[in-house]
């Protein structure tokens, strides 16, 4: 069983809020299964071509496109279908968190829907994420995107499995480089493990990943949203049955009530008036 | 009419200030939308006297019943002002819309990635504020909420979920109560509680450009103002 710290909120600015230690991370178990599943989803998405010689030439993913024998190390390698236990608390952990977090900033609580089931990101040495908000698909006027999911994020979560050494400490999965900053807010994080990030999905969270400088860098991603379903835009939440799935988009079913729950306590004497459930739009009418 | 230029202030977390970004003709300007505002009210409400309890109501056009003191403090909107084809409407509505389009780009010097969340934009409507004549606060709100909460059936109206940045166009000004007159109202601050920001000192006709406004409202003894938004995809 995880040892929890009580959670410490600190708003980094411009809606991010970052929350340290607030997980403890099982690194030598979890770790070592994140290496196998790389090397696994490597192996199922990319396929080495050799020359006449038997010399490895270059590589093709499944798309047909050809990386280079290192490019295509340098690519973010997304881990899904996640079956180790530690996810399952992590999710409960990223709930708590957003608890927290809908207390800093009420009216956000009715913008968040359901979620979507999470992924590990690694990145490699030389691997790093370009500028981009989490809820962009890079449309076009005249080039609507068929699958449009990402634009119903509200808040972005992550978790971090490792942590950069940068400081000059010291840790058996710590590696170089790889922070995440902010630039509209000027925010710099550095990843620590066991650290919580949330954080707006739209363009004022619009972050970049910066490039591993010597080892590998694990997180937790995952997203709260709104809207109502539309499978055809790829939109179609379902009630969770209460374990573990990673992946796949949930109904928060139990928010509010989680909510209500979780400031009652906190305020036994009172909540304040604006902690508690918006309804402004509702006040429009008797 | 004119449009004096952009020069935008970051007020933090994404709200940003264009003072005195352009400049319209008080008196005319509120005439129109004193009109607009009356009309639509008038056609949205009838008063009458509730049949349960014997007070003065007013009564929507579906036939529900509303308390008087509710939706005289609600503020007065006209969202029908597009379809008027009146030359002078036109071209006000059109210069307004146009001015925003201008701020809308210096808004992206600030926030480049801003673009790629802007699909389409609806027009603006008016909404007015007033001591006398109904609309005395609006409580804090996300332009982005339709108030979902598990369980319910889903709001019809989803369109506010899809909204990506919003526009505040101050049309007269903020000023001390000792100096309030016919183009001027007191109170009033716009308050974006989350970012510590209280917006009221306001010189004269100014811009503002905001993600996702939450706002407070009070002892505000006149003011119109236009709100427009930008929005993503359905």
């Amino acid at each position: 069983m995880n040892e929890k710290n009580p959670l410490q909120p600190r708003h980094l600015g411009g809606g991010t809020v970052l929350f340290e230690n607030a997980i403890t991370v099982p690194q030598g178990d979890l770790i070592s299964y994140l290496e196998q599943e790389k090397e696994k989803w490597r192996q199922e998405n990319f396929t080495i071509v050799y020359d006449d010689n038997g010399e490895p030439l270059h590589t093709i993913n499944k798309g047909g496109f050809i990386y280079g024998l290192d490019a295509y190390k340098r690519s973010p390698v997304r881990i899904q279908n996640l079956t180790h236990p530690f996810f399952k608390e992590c999710d409960d952990r990223v709930y708590e968190a957003l608890l927290e977090y809908i207390e800093m900033f009420p009216a956000i609580l009715q913008c968040l829907w359901w979620k979507s089931g999470g992924h590990v990101l690694c990145y490699d040495e030389g691997a790093s994420l370009g500028f981009h908000s989490d809820n962009d698909v890079n449309y076009r006027y005249g080039a609507i995107p068929q699958l449009d999911h990402a634009t119903r994020n509200v808040v972005s979560a992550l978790v971090y499995f490792n942590s950069c050494t940068d400081d000059g400490s010291q840790c058996e999965y710590g590696f170089s480089g790889g922070h995440m900053s902010i630039p509209y807010f000027d925010i710099d994080i550095v990843p620590h493990t066991g650290s919580i990030v949330l954080m707006p999905a739209n363009y004022l969270g619009a972050h970049e990943i910066h490039e591993i400088t010597k080892g590998s860098r694990y997180s937790y991603l995952l997203w709260f949203a709104q809207g109502t379903p539309a499978p055809e835009h790829g939109v179609n939440p379902i009630v969770s049955d209460g374990e573990y799935h990673s992946g796949g988009q949930w109904w928060l079913e139990t928010l509010i009530d989680d909510y209500e729950d979780y400031i009652y306590r906190k305020y036994p004497n009172g909540v304040p008036e604006k902690l508690t459930l918006f309804k402004s739009r509702a006040k429009d009418h008797i | 009419m004119k449009f004096n230029g952009i020069e935008p202030e970051e007020l933090g977390g994404g709200v940003i200030l264009f003072k005195n970004a352009f400049t319209v003709d008080w008196g005319s300007t509120r005439d129109l939308f004193e009109e607009f505002v009356a009309s639509e009210r008038e056609s949205m409400y009838t008063e009458g006297i509730n049949p349960e309890t014997g007070e003065p109501c007013y009564i929507n056009r579906s036939g529900y019943i509303f308390r008087k003191d509710g939706v005289d403090m609600m503020p007065r909107r006209a969202a029908n002002t597009h379809q008027d084809k009146r030359p002078e409407v036109i071209e006000l509505l059109n210069f307004l819309e146009s001015a925003r389009d201008n701020c809308l780009l210096g808004y992206m010097t600030i926030h480049p990635l801003a673009y790629k969340n802007i699909w389409w934009k609806v027009k603006g409507h008016i909404v007015s504020y007033s001591t006398q004549k109904g609309g005395l606060f609006l409580g804090t709100h996300s332009d982005s909420s339709v108030d979902y909460l598990y369980g319910i059936d889903h709001p019809k109206e989803q369109l506010p979920t899809k909204n990506t940045l919003s526009v505040v166009m101050y049309v007269n000004d903020c000023v001390g109560i000792d100096q309030v007159g016919e183009d001027a109202f007191s109170g009033g601050e716009h308050v974006f509680d989350y970012l510590g920001i209280t917006y009221s000192d306001v010189p004269f006709k100014l811009y503002c450009l905001t993600r996702s406004e939450t706002s407070y409202w009070r002892n505000s003894l006149q003011l119109p103002w236009l709100v427009f938004t930008w929005v993503t995809k359905p």
